[in-house]
């Protein structure tokens, strides 16, 4: 399937867990506006474009050129981004430490809040996400 | 940030029914909100109104360069998670940046039953990301009760009554002129007890003075789109 900035968006707001309002609310768009884009009747200005980016963690360049796809040759522009966003980097490093998970005993219900927290793109380090849960977990216990 | 337009952001994220609605229930823990300045509490204070508003509430310092990124979040209840919901507060940060992340985060508390159903379950507050709560209704509404404790109505108008000479639909809250810029220093340093000169890690003496920027900018916003 040919990649298009309709199919990158739809791909990258699902993998986000996001449907077309939750998107659009962020972006300060109409619901509408998000699913003009996504099946490729609208173009977005640059401004929209570049607050999809920084709220979907995509890399800017390589939306421009999706948008206007005349413009690879002018740009010399990547084929794929190299680029992955650093929270979703975080987060992998997060879940991938089997050991960290064991040794903290981290449950699935905690896994999944931690994701929701990760889809801010605001985390740092896998630290936060421990310091986090356990303030979470002290909150919890609290409640008995 | 600083070439935002906060009048148009504020325009596009919180209606004026809602800013009512806010300070209507934060009005129930400040009673004297947007008249006097709220007084800087200490945290066995901030912990009595966390107790009051049902809330946990947690003061612990989370140090370090990346601990540090981290000034405080907000953790809803619901979703099988939590009876009550969460208030942390970073307390390695200057106690006026505690307290400003306290009431922040005490916005968020204000604001998820005013935007119930569109918020996230946590909210954090990263130092200086300011930008991006120009983009999120739910960080901006807890930004406003932040800017209204600081900046009391009549001192509002005093500092940025007379900035700009439009309002209504042309009116815009860009960059502040040198004399509003020195009464807003004024104020946070004589009233509030910051000394930026004192402050040795220059970084962190720019994200504060970002957040110094973006609090008088959006207070300066509320004026002018909703004389408030």
């Amino acid at each position: 399937m040919k990649k298009t900035l309709g199919s990158v968006l739809k791909r990258r707001r699902e993998a986000l867990g996001l449907t077309q309002r939750e998107l659009a609310r962020k972006l300060g768009v109409k619901a509408s506006h998000i699913a003009y884009l996504e099946n490729g009747r609208r173009r977005p200005s640059l401004s929209l474009l570049s607050r999809i980016a920084d709220t979907m963690g995509l890399d800017k360049q390589s939306l421009f050129v999706l948008t206007h796809p005349e413009a690879r040759t002018l740009i010399g522009a990547r084929r794929e981004p190299t680029r992955k966003p650093s929270s979703d980097q975080v987060w992998r490093d997060f879940v991938g430490n089997r050991v960290m998970l064991r040794r903290y005993q981290i449950k699935p219900r905690e896994l999944r809040v931690l994701r929701q927290v990760n889809m801010l793109g605001r985390v740092a380090t896998p630290r936060q996400f421990l310091f986090i849960l356990n303030s979470i977990r002290q909150a919890v216990d609290e409640e008995g | 940030m600083f070439a935002r337009n906060y009048v148009r952001d504020l325009r596009r994220l919180l209606g004026y029914r809602e800013l009512l609605a806010l300070i209507a229930k934060a009005s129930e823990i400040w009673p004297r909100l947007n008249r006097e300045s709220v007084n800087i509490p200490q945290p066995a204070r901030m912990a009595e109104m966390a107790a009051v508003m049902h809330l946990h509430f947690k003061a612990a310092p989370y140090r370090g360069p990346e601990g540090l990124a981290l000034r405080g979040f907000y953790v809803d209840h619901g979703q099988n998670l939590l009876k009550r919901p969460l208030v942390y507060v970073n307390t390695a940060h200057h106690p006026v940046a505690v307290v400003t992340t306290f009431c922040h985060e005490i916005g968020h508390h204000m604001a998820s039953d005013i935007f119930r159903g569109a918020g996230e379950l946590v909210h954090l507050f990263v130092d200086a990301d300011y930008a991006a709560h120009l983009d999120d209704s739910t960080e901006l509404a807890a930004d406003v009760i932040v800017a209204l404790a600081a900046y009391p109505e009549p001192l509002a108008r005093k500092i940025f009554g007379c900035q700009t000479p439009l309002s209504g639909l042309v009116a815009q809250a860009g960059a502040l002129g040198d004399e509003q810029l020195e009464q807003v220093r004024e104020r946070v340093e004589g009233h509030f007890g910051v000394n930026f000169k004192s402050m040795k890690s220059a970084p962190q003496k720019l994200r504060y003075l970002a957040g110094m920027i973006h609090f008088a900018k959006l207070r300066w916003a509320l004026l002018e789109e909703f004389d408030t």
